[in-house]
């Protein structure tokens, strides 16, 4: 046996081009089937790593403590309204008396205008203490942080975020200007960098943060909080941490057991689990959406090799009459079958990573190319045998003699 | 290099017995030329197919190159018609999607033999036969002649000792069909053992020995 794999490969090649129409159909479902498997691969893995990314943008061991929701009755009118009853001093309480605790940082935010000369724009205001900026990885770009006693003395000062900064400033230098927050000139002190969208849905990029003790008495008359992030020391499990700070909570808000918690809790794995979970099932469908494919693909390329040996009784008789040997025509449409089915995957994965860049670059995703390639081609090569095996086994019962003579 | 004896063919049609071959004894040396003759349905198409290991007495002795082949399977056979025969048919039977010289080149996939060079080899053989401008045309670009001439490159690609053909001239004028005898009268000169197998009695001269074959059994077997 010699020429023997380049001879054979370039046979089953010249066949996809004579019968360009009948291959491109029998290739179609081994290339949906590896498009779907590559391009739902590497766009997942690219979900994950946005999803990794954002963690550690958002800060690494965080439970959040939100005020809840209550029913009020009052005047006549009855409805949900934010409760008043989560306090700076439970924040307080918590850092000092709950264990694993490694920090905590109370926030009040609200959203409202903001102006700087004759520009406005919707702002997240967030009160918060000078700890906020460490636990949520908020780096600046110019200026600084403010400081513990600037938040003792309620001064009016601001950290704001990246578009904030270029809505206002552009190429001015923001850094001692004043702009107006709740009609309360404020100083700029920094910049913070460019960070995008948090878990929470809040783009931080459009946050201004002030002193907590200013804004609960300067720009906002308040005795409450809106929330607590809670930091667990490593080695923590955040789970039993939400527990026992869930318990502690309702002990210092002497919440009867019966009774409607007016807090709410959540981690950071919380909104992952979810968002995973939603990966998750997308996977599972994708897995059984390129399985049909490749069932289908397979059945096309078994017909097409059904046809395609029955058309070349000729070819098969006067290759055993010249010394072929059963097996030897066996090999051939074999490999005719499995070099079909490979285009099929190679052009998969062709259109399974222009998927990922069009989806990666439309959704935000980083592009991150995963290893389903190796397996692609695999699984595309069985395929090929498996549709070839049982046509090419038909095309050895011809018998030279009464094929040539017909 | 071959030997007959007895060799007796029958095809059943339901329980009736149809005999095609009714004893052949015949011997044919290493060099001969013979003109197998006989109309259709004599049995030398039959005959043909046994010499050829295409197909298998029902009775009798077959020795080829001097071994009984009688108890060889189907891989052996194969074996063998790679390394012995090159073949050549009536409808030429070329690969319409290999070029000229692929066609060549088909026995080599399959062959035993160490044969140096194979391409090169074709390419002397169209080219000793008048296509060297044509070893890169499909076979839908040649005529029937040509087409002939590349089916009989292909024929000595693995250097056989016996060339055997079925009706070479059948599908061909009578110019070209001469042209194609004259080329297997060439090759007998140099050493070739020739069998055409044919009903046409113009062919008859062309070889050194005609053997007829009528109703199943030798009529004629004499010197020309």
């Amino acid at each position: 046996m010699r020429y023997t794999f380049a001879f054979y490969l370039r046979i089953a090649l010249q066949n996809l081009v004579v019968h360009k129409a009948r291959m491109t159909l029998a290739l179609l479902g081994i290339l949906f089937a590896v498009m779907s498997l590559v391009a739902f691969g590497n766009i997942s893995n690219g979900m994950k790593k946005k999803i990794e990314n954002e963690v550690g943008k958002f800060g690494k061991n965080l439970i959040i403590v939100r005020s809840g929701l209550v029913f009020a009755t009052g005047r006549g009118a009855r409805q949900f309204t934010e409760a008043r009853t989560l306090k700076l001093k439970d924040a307080r309480m918590i850092k000092e008396s709950l264990p694993g605790v490694a920090n905590v940082a109370p926030y009040f935010d609200v959203t409202y205008p903001a102006r700087y000369k004759d520009k406005m724009l919707t702002v997240n205001i967030a009160g918060v203490d000078e700890g906020m900026f460490g636990m949520r990885n908020i780096d600046l770009v110019m200026g600084r942080h403010f400081t513990e006693e600037e938040d003792r003395k309620a001064e009016k000062k601001a950290v704001i975020g990246f578009k904030v900064f270029d809505n206002f400033f552009q190429s001015e230098d923001p850094i001692g200007k004043n702009i107006m927050v709740y009609r309360v000139p404020t100083e700029i002190i920094g910049v913070m960098g460019e960070k995008g969208t948090d878990f929470a849905g809040q783009d931080q990029d459009l946050q201004v943060y002030v002193p907590l003790n200013s804004f609960m008495r300067r720009y906002s008359n308040v005795d409450y909080i809106k929330g607590i992030y809670v930091q667990a020391q490593d080695g923590y499990s955040l789970i039993s941490m939400k527990a026992a700070l869930r318990s502690f909570i309702k002990k210092i808000h002497n919440t009867k057991p019966e009774q409607k918690d007016d807090f709410s809790i959540f981690t950071m794995e919380d909104i992952l689990r979810t968002q995973e979970e939603g990966i998750r099932l997308v996977s599972v469908l994708t897995i059984i959406a390129s399985t049909v494919s490749f069932l289908i693909g397979g059945l096309g390329i078994f017909a097409i090799m059904l046809l395609s040996i029955s058309e070349r009784k000729m070819e098969i008789g006067i290759r055993r009459v010249v010394g072929s040997k059963k097996r030897d025509i066996i090999i051939q449409f074999v490999s005719e079958s499995v070099i079909v089915s490979l285009v099929g995957g190679i052009g998969g994965i062709v259109a399974g990573f222009f998927i990922t860049i069009v989806v990666d670059i439309i959704g935000g995703f980083p592009i991150v190319f995963s290893m389903n390639i190796a397996l692609a081609l695999v699984i595309s090569m069985a395929i090929g045998v498996l549709a070839g095996i049982y046509p090419a086994i038909e095309g050895t019962k011809y018998e030279p003699v009464k094929v040539l003579y017909s | 290099m071959i030997t007959l004896r007895n060799i007796k063919k029958s095809y059943f049609v339901g329980d009736r017995e149809l005999p095609i071959l009714k004893g052949i004894d015949l011997h044919i040396g290493k060099g001969e030329f013979v003109v197998l003759m006989g109309v259709s349905g004599s049995g030398k198409t039959t005959l043909m197919n046994i010499i050829g290991l295409l197909d298998k007495q029902t009775e009798g002795d077959y020795d080829f190159v001097d071994t009984s082949v009688d108890g060889l399977d189907d891989e052996r056979l194969a074996d063998m018609r790679n390394s012995y025969i090159g073949f050549v048919f009536q409808q030429f039977f070329l690969l319409p999607y290999l070029d000229a010289i692929e066609n060549v080149l088909i026995p080599i996939v399959y062959s035993k033999k160490d044969i140096k060079h194979p391409r090169d080899k074709a390419k002397t053989l169209l080219g000793k036969f008048g296509l060297e401008q044509r070893i890169h045309n499909k076979p839908t670009q040649l005529s029937g002649g040509e087409q002939q001439r590349v089916a009989i490159a292909r024929a000595l690609i693995n250097e056989p000792e016996l060339i055997l053909a079925d009706e070479p001239t059948g599908a061909l004028d009578s110019k070209t069909g001469n042209e194609i005898m004259d080329l297997f009268r060439m090759l007998n000169e140099e050493g070739k053992t020739i069998i055409v197998v044919t009903h046409d009695p113009k062919l008859a001269s062309f070889g050194k020995r005609l053997v007829r074959i009528e109703d199943g059994a030798i009529s004629e077997d004499i010197a020309t």
